[in-house]
């Protein structure tokens, strides 16, 4: 995992947060209108949920998907091509308080039938840190971010969170193809 | 964006006497992890709570009361005594003249959200009088090792891979503490209040971690 330190502080995200509130659903991943059992991490949280008894009806926070350049949040175009990566998934999504993700790994299965070598996923804070946040990347707490922050390229490494705060925490989520771009932009923002 | 704020938060935090800077730093009159470890060969698989029972209050639903949740979304809680008996042999060896301990295990997907805990055991204590913030203390036994995605905060302070036995010594009155279990296993612990002895103030004063035998 990588952590990319103010990559995008001049971003307007105040302005982002404000239009992302009244489209933002909860839902879970990959279930926007039905339960596609094809699709890999479909099954893996539902299977998570009723492995430990939880209800898997519970969300894990609300979401708001959309496509790089479509006019819904033009404060982010800018962002998201610096970044480079090619067929990128944009997807804003909040977890509000009380709300949990559990230990897991990625499959990438909602970026679809693709050489997962291939796919990159960076997650963008564009809110403040606040106590009681809680985000475990394999043995490490984070804590202390800033909007503009970037956590990037963690793979199979497992993760989970949870929002024991007041607040909520919302993140921009990329997922793409890796692209020299791509490469370079990491490259010049890892601290 | 959404911001929840029971007032009564805001209430208990001003009446103590952190400092509210939320810094990682935070100094060890609040908080020892670990203060001491009891050492010992009881199984954590095979710790239960028979009958459970909330202990809590009023100031702490209203903490609690958030998007749905409520005070069994924290852990499933029952008193020591309606838990499993080798647990007794624990909170025998600590270093209380009188204590009072509560079980709590945390199932994965619940939390105990950011919070100022206002009681000394409802009315238990209050023998003690006015003195009882100087003459009491408060340890979480932590009964199995730490286990990816547990993580419980005091302060400003994130506590993860603790070993079973670490005694977490903190200022219940005085700062916010909140957990949560997102990983895949149970985190129970043995919550205990108890009347400070020389020997817990002996430890208090020593930088290494003792080990309490059982």
């Amino acid at each position: 995992m990588k952590y990319l330190k103010g990559a995008l502080d001049t971003t307007d995200f105040e302005s982002v947060i404000k239009k992302y509130s009244p489209n933002a659903r909860y839902m879970h991943e990959g279930m926007t209108s039905s339960i596609n059992l094809e699709d890999a991490d479909v099954r893996e949280a539902m299977s998570l949920y009723i492995r430990h008894g939880l209800n898997p009806t519970k969300p894990l926070g609300k979401r708001h998907k959309f496509k790089h350049k479509d006019g819904q949040y033009p404060e982010l175009d800018l962002a998201i091509e610096k970044i480079g990566l090619t067929g990128c998934q944009c997807v804003l999504m909040s977890q509000e308080p009380g709300m949990f993700n559990m230990w897991h790994n990625d499959e990438y299965g909602s970026y679809g039938e693709r050489d997962k070598s291939q796919i990159r996923r960076l997650l963008i804070f564009l809110t403040d840190y606040q106590p009681g946040q809680f985000l475990q990347w394999g043995e490490t707490i984070l804590q202390d971010w800033k909007p503009g922050d970037i956590i990037c390229d963690w793979g199979k490494l497992s993760h989970g969170t949870a929002n024991a705060s007041e607040h909520t925490r919302v993140m921009l989520r990329l997922t793409g193809v890796v692209s020299e771009k791509y490469e370079s932009f990491i490259k010049s923002n890892i601290t | 964006m959404y911001k929840f704020e029971p007032g009564i938060y805001k209430e208990l935090l001003n009446k103590g006497n952190y400092d509210q800077t939320f810094s990682e730093d935070i100094g060890p009159h609040y908080l020892r992890a670990p203060l001491f470890r009891v050492v010992g060969d009881w199984d954590p698989t095979q710790i239960e709570v028979f009958r459970e029972k909330k202990t809590s209050g009023p100031v702490t639903v209203q903490q609690q009361s958030i998007n749905g949740l409520g005070l069994g979304d924290r852990y499933v809680e029952g008193h020591l005594e309606d838990s499993s008996p080798l647990l007794g042999k624990i909170t025998k060896a600590l270093p209380f003249a009188k204590s009072r301990s509560l079980v709590h295990i945390q199932k994965p997907g619940q939390m105990h959200m950011l919070h100022m805990d206002a009681n000394y055991g409802n009315g238990f204590w209050d023998y003690l009088g006015e003195e009882k913030n100087k003459k009491l203390a408060r340890l979480m036994i932590m009964l199995d090792d730490w286990a990816p995605g547990q993580v419980m905060m005091f302060g400003g302070k994130h506590i993860h891979h603790w070993k079973k036995g670490d005694a977490i010594y903190f200022r219940w009155q005085d700062i916010p503490h909140g957990t949560a279990n997102f990983g895949h296993t149970d985190r129970p612990l043995i919550i205990t209040t108890g009347e400070v002895t020389d020997k817990f103030n002996l430890l208090l004063e020593q930088d290494e971690v003792t080990e309490i035998k059982i």
